[in-house]
């Protein structure tokens, strides 16, 4: 239950909830409980919703939008002058800048391969006779669909434990490595995470767990939805770090969290020596470094899944290191 | 790569973004268009609030979506296009509201110098001087640019304060408290006048 102070400030938030269309029941009765005590802040308000758009921006039209749209598409170079009626062309779309340049077609493939994770390749052992595991290797990621049409969609070098009585009721999975469930509601069952020291309960959302071996911590965050992390409970765009002495606060999600789903490694700045565990799960390699300085490095960025040569490219011209390819094995070295 | 529509792919105008933009990202250009015209207005109309030229609104709405074409490998489908199409309309037109001020620089500086050069950081723009006759504009006016894009933003395009965040770049935190004290500074001359 929210408590609201402040006589003449109202909670923005749910004033600008409520001018949306998107206020709860509490939020709109406060709203207007608000208003009728200050009638002045009524009449202010009413002038704002007549008053917020800019009288000199004048929208555009249908045909203004075309001829706009038309123009667009004769730049990038998918539609020439006089062929407006095609889609396709001659002339060469321009260069796809750097190390994303390749990777849309490794891309695909991956997107295939993770099919055929599902339906063949995926480790699906009965260890022992009450639980089902399934395991992603380094550099692969897969999706599994649960008995009750949840799906889990587990990062590179990841490993889910399912009880074979899920179906009768016992949502509860053990989870080392990075996963993002989708979680079907069921209201008389909820579905529990376990991963490393944290428990996540939840009923029906979206959201990542988080704690691979070389983890300390386990992290989860929210995508949509409610869920419960120890006694905490998240709602979206909130995750959480959970530690050996118990949860931390809760904050905002960082960029690229969920990205792994779409075959995006998303790096924000860190120092090198944490970005090489990273970077050698999602694509199996082995990462070593020429020179044992370069481990203060910062760096940062998106990776597409599959192609190591976008990655050394990326190394190179984005963060000027030298990098040497023996198979596996990429060696970093200070660039001149 | 291919350019050419796929037959079993269903190109409505209320197809869904997610597909659209997964779609454009393997080079799609029946589905960039749908997207190009989806967003145009909207686009141009973000570019015109921070420019206040409807001709260089234009040409940055158009550059948007040509540099949304060329960098399409970037697109997530997984995340709504509009705040990343706002934030790449936000950057350009920074950009050249900065290459104005270069060419304009030594007409600016004479005139910083008769103005004590108080609003020109953020209002180089004389269109941006002209005052509104109604009461709302006139109070928008006497926000800060930053206040002003944030309260567009969040009930004229209907962004969440994540959203938000991401084309102004700030913290989920500091757009927010954007939005709230643009509401409350708006009340403060709205209500007192």
């Amino acid at each position: 239950m929210t408590t609201y102070k402040h006589e003449h400030e109202p909670d923005y938030t749910a004033l600008e909830r409520y001018w949306l269309g998107e206020a709860t029941p509490e939020e709109t009765t406060y709203i207007e409980s608000w208003f009728a005590a200050r009638p002045q802040d009524r009449s202010w308000f009413e002038q704002m919703r007549q008053g917020l758009k800019d009288g000199r921006w004048v929208s555009l039209s249908r045909d203004d939008v075309a001829m706009r749209a038309q123009s667009v598409m004769r730049k990038t170079g998918i539609e020439s002058q006089g062929n407006s009626q095609s889609a396709v062309n001659n002339t060469p779309v321009p260069r796809v800048r750097g190390w994303y340049a390749a990777s849309s077609v490794m891309l695909g493939i991956a997107m295939i391969a993770i099919g055929w994770f599902v339906n063949g390749n995926l480790i699906n052992s009965n260890l022992t006779a009450h639980t089902s595991v399934y395991a992603t290797a380094n550099g692969e990621r897969a999706t599994v669909t649960l008995p009750d049409g949840s799906t889990a969609t587990l990062n590179v070098g990841s490993q889910l434990r399912v009880p074979s009585n899920y179906a009768m009721g016992n949502r509860t999975v053990e989870l080392e490595g990075e996963a993002l469930f989708s979680v079907t509601n069921h209201s008389d069952a909820p579905f529990t995470v376990e991963a490393g020291p944290s428990v996540t309960r939840v009923l029906g959302t979206q959201f990542t767990v988080r704690h691979y071996s070389t983890d300390t911590i386990a992290t989860v965050a929210v995508r949509e939805g409610k869920v419960m992390v120890q006694s905490e409970v998240l709602t979206q765009d909130q995750m959480i770090t959970v530690g050996a002495s118990g949860a931390g606060k809760i904050e905002t999600i960082q960029p690229g969290m969920f990205s792994f789903n779409t075959g995006v490694l998303a790096l924000n700045p860190m120092p090198l020596s944490d970005a090489i565990i990273e970077l050698n799960r999602w694509y199996d390699i082995d990462i070593r470094l020429g020179n044992s300085a370069l481990q203060k490095e910062r760096i940062s960025g998106r990776f597409a899944a599959g192609s190591v040569s976008d990655l050394i490219e990326h190394l190179e011209w984005t963060f000027n290191f030298r990098v040497v390819r023996e198979g596996r094995v990429l060696t970093l070295y200070r660039g001149s | 790569m291919s350019h050419s529509p796929r037959a079993d792919f269903d190109y409505e105008e209320s197809s869904q973004e997610s597909a659209l933009v997964a779609r454009v990202r393997e080079g799609d250009s029946k589905a960039f268009r749908i997207l190009v015209e989806r967003y145009m207005d909207s686009v141009t109309r973000f570019a015109f609030y921070i420019v206040h030229s409807h001709d260089s609104a234009d040409d940055i709405a158009q550059n948007v979506f040509v540099g949304m074409w060329q960098y399409r490998q970037t697109l997530d489908p997984a995340r709504p296009l509009k705040p990343y199409l706002f934030r790449a309309t936000r950057n350009r037109a920074l950009n050249e509201k900065k290459s104005n001020a270069v060419r304009n620089a030594y007409a600016e500086q004479v005139q910083a110098e008769q103005d004590s050069g108080s609003i020109l950081a953020f209002e180089p723009s004389p269109e941006g001087l002209i005052l509104s006759t109604s009461a709302v504009q006139h109070a928008l006016e006497q926000l800060s640019d930053r206040r002003r894009l944030a309260l567009r933003l969040r009930l004229e395009d209907e962004m969440t304060h994540n959203e938000i965040a991401q084309v102004l770049d700030i913290s989920y935190e500091a757009a927010k408290r954007l939005v709230g004290r643009a509401l409350a500074e708006l009340q403060k001359i709205l209500v007192s006048r």
